[in-house]
């Protein structure tokens, strides 16, 4: 008799020993994720920590991420930290609220498609008197303020009423300051590719394109030597020049978006003719997507791939495999503290493949991401 | 012999690349985190004006990003700048309260000097703090280490509320400017 209630007691001493171990590792978890997607610790007295906890010990791995994007933290930092580097050419994580990033955060809280984001006509403000393309005061207002972006985000549409054209993030104010400034926004096709495919331009070269529509002012033979021209220029300038034409119609000017309407492009995309005076002349914004083949069929084009005017441009990239994935990569990157590796790229991805079926629902992306054993460090 | 040893090494780097893939990765809070992070641990709202302020004040020396990189000298130092704002509210916050409705500092009489002040209300406090900002019960050698940084504070100063109050912002900030706060896994 004394046996068995020695062995009862060994039998529930364990079971209460294992239950215990068990919960510290699903509060342990339950507190990584959390982190994870807002940011901040889930404390101990937080009632949300039981309430994850017990849904991560019953493998409802995703509903315990949906009760982290809950909290404001999700949308004011992680998002807003997601999103504010890519409004800037440096990358950098001090850039002052804008637009563009304030669209992401809006995009996430209402789960909208973010296909969207690309090619949509509207913004997302704090409420008031809607902002003017003229300046970023209302959003620089918006943090110096501290302003729960979550609550006070409004949306509204048309973007800006004194745009001509509108396509989403691309004739947002954040990003026409960026890349429309000077130069001949070429750098809006080399930061569409990087931002929204996670592909710097180098690595988008391709030496066996056609060169028809490189512009006049590239130099066919830099300093006297053509071979430079063949191994070296053509290999950007032949794909980024023949979708030069999405962007031809803008420019930033002043603090302002200027828009050349039909039949004109803005005439800093026809400078310098005189280097190379037989070279391509802008007329027009159709454009045309050469980077269709070798390292480049990965990117998976669906759809048209030459079309006329910023917004099919857009929807060509939105459309793509290569910016579902590039959202994934984004996202993993932002909150697993590094960047996928390159044994991990089927994870990232069915990460993206499952981007496309969840509607393209960034907050759902994150939440997905979040539970990654990979990102947990399992 | 030689390519069993062979063998062995390259089993042993295997076996360590896939360990280190499995670890967790170590990264730091950035600016905004930083501050968020300190609001709820502390539960100072990131409205309150003094802590604001500052961290407008201070932010672009604060970590960009989560880049473990990101960390330098200068962010150190900011980084125990702001957890010093945040300490100031904190003990300000809860010398209003009443002891018992207090979440930190409920074994101090911030009425009393330091003289009035025991070591075991001392280290009730440095294990109020540590539970609260660090999401666990901190050792012994910890909570040594940080009762020993109120020692060191207190030490020659004049006997008065005052100075309490200030030696106490010394663990408190220690312990919010950790790395236990400022990185994340």
């Amino acid at each position: 008799m004394k046996v068995y209630a020695i062995g009862i007691s060994a039998a529930a001493f364990f079971l209460i020993f294992s239950a215990q171990a068990q919960n510290a590792q699903t509060d342990a978890k339950a507190k990584k994720i959390f982190e994870k997607l807002t940011g901040t610790p889930l404390l101990e007295s937080d009632p949300r920590l039981k309430t994850m906890s017990t849904m991560i010990s019953q493998n409802k791995m995703i509903d315990a991420a949906k009760v982290a994007t809950e909290d404001d933290y999700f949308y004011n930092d992680t998002v807003k930290n997601f999103a504010l580097p890519l409004t800037n050419k440096d990358f950098s994580g001090f850039a002052d609220l804008n637009d563009m990033a304030a669209m992401f955060v809006g995009a996430a809280r209402d789960q909208m498609d973010a296909r969207e984001l690309l090619t949509g006509d509207f913004i997302y403000y704090g409420g008031g008197t809607k902002p003017t393309f003229a300046n970023n005061t209302h959003f620089e207002n918006l943090d110096k303020n501290l302003t729960n972006l979550r609550k006070t985000l409004v949306k509204a549409s048309p973007q800006y009423t004194e745009n001509k054209e509108t396509s989403g993030i691309f004739t947002s104010r954040g990003w026409a300051k960026a890349h429309y400034i000077m130069g001949t926004n070429r750098r809006a096709v080399e930061y569409t590719f990087n931002v929204f495919m996670c592909r710097p331009i180098e690595s988008m070269m391709d030496f066996t394109i056609s060169d028809e529509f490189v512009r006049r002012d590239v130099d066919r033979q830099p300093g006297g030597v053509y071979k430079t021209y063949q191994t070296r220029c053509v290999g950007c300038h032949a794909g980024i020049d023949a979708l030069g034409g999405a962007f031809a119609r803008f420019d930033f000017v002043n603090e302002n978006l200027t828009y050349y309407p039909s039949p004109n492009v803005a005439p800093k995309v026809n400078i310098n003719n005189h280097v190379y005076p037989a070279g391509a002349v802008v007329s027009s914004d159709s454009w045309e997507n050469l980077w269709l083949y070798n390292q480049n069929e990965l990117l998976g084009w669906r759809g048209p791939t030459r079309g006329k005017g910023l917004k099919e441009f857009a929807t060509m990239i939105a459309n793509s495999k290569g910016f579902s994935t590039c959202m994934a990569q984004r996202v993993f990157s932002s909150i697993c503290n590094r960047d996928p590796k390159d044994t991990e790229r089927k994870m990232i991805e069915a990460a993206g493949a499952s981007f496309e079926t969840n509607k393209y629902n960034l907050k759902s992306l994150f939440e997905e991401i979040a539970v990654l054993p990979s990102c947990l460090g399992e | 012999m030689k390519i069993m040893s062979l063998f062995a090494l390259t089993l042993f780097s295997f076996i360590a690349a896939e360990l280190a893939s499995a670890a967790p990765v170590i990264g730091v809070k950035n600016h905004k985190q930083l501050f968020s992070t300190m609001s709820v641990v502390t539960g100072i709202p990131v409205t309150n004006t003094v802590v604001s302020t500052l961290y407008k004040k201070i932010y672009r020396r604060l970590p960009e990003n989560n880049d473990v990189a990101s960390l330098s000298a200068p962010t150190l130092l900011s980084i125990t700048t702001l957890a010093g704002g945040f300490c100031s509210e904190l003990i300000k916050a809860e010398a209003l309260l009443q002891p018992a409705n207090r979440k930190f500092f409920g074994s101090v009489d911030f009425t009393k000097t330091q003289a009035d002040f025991s070591a075991g209300a001392l280290k009730t406090v440095v294990e109020n703090i540590t539970k609260n900002f660090w999401g666990y019960a901190a050792t012994q050698t910890e909570v040594s280490s940080l009762t020993k940084s109120y020692d060191s504070a207190i030490l020659n100063q004049p006997a008065s509320a005052d100075s309490l109050k200030k030696a106490l912002l010394i663990p408190c900030v220690a312990a919010l400017g950790s790395v236990e706060v400022y990185t994340q896994q």
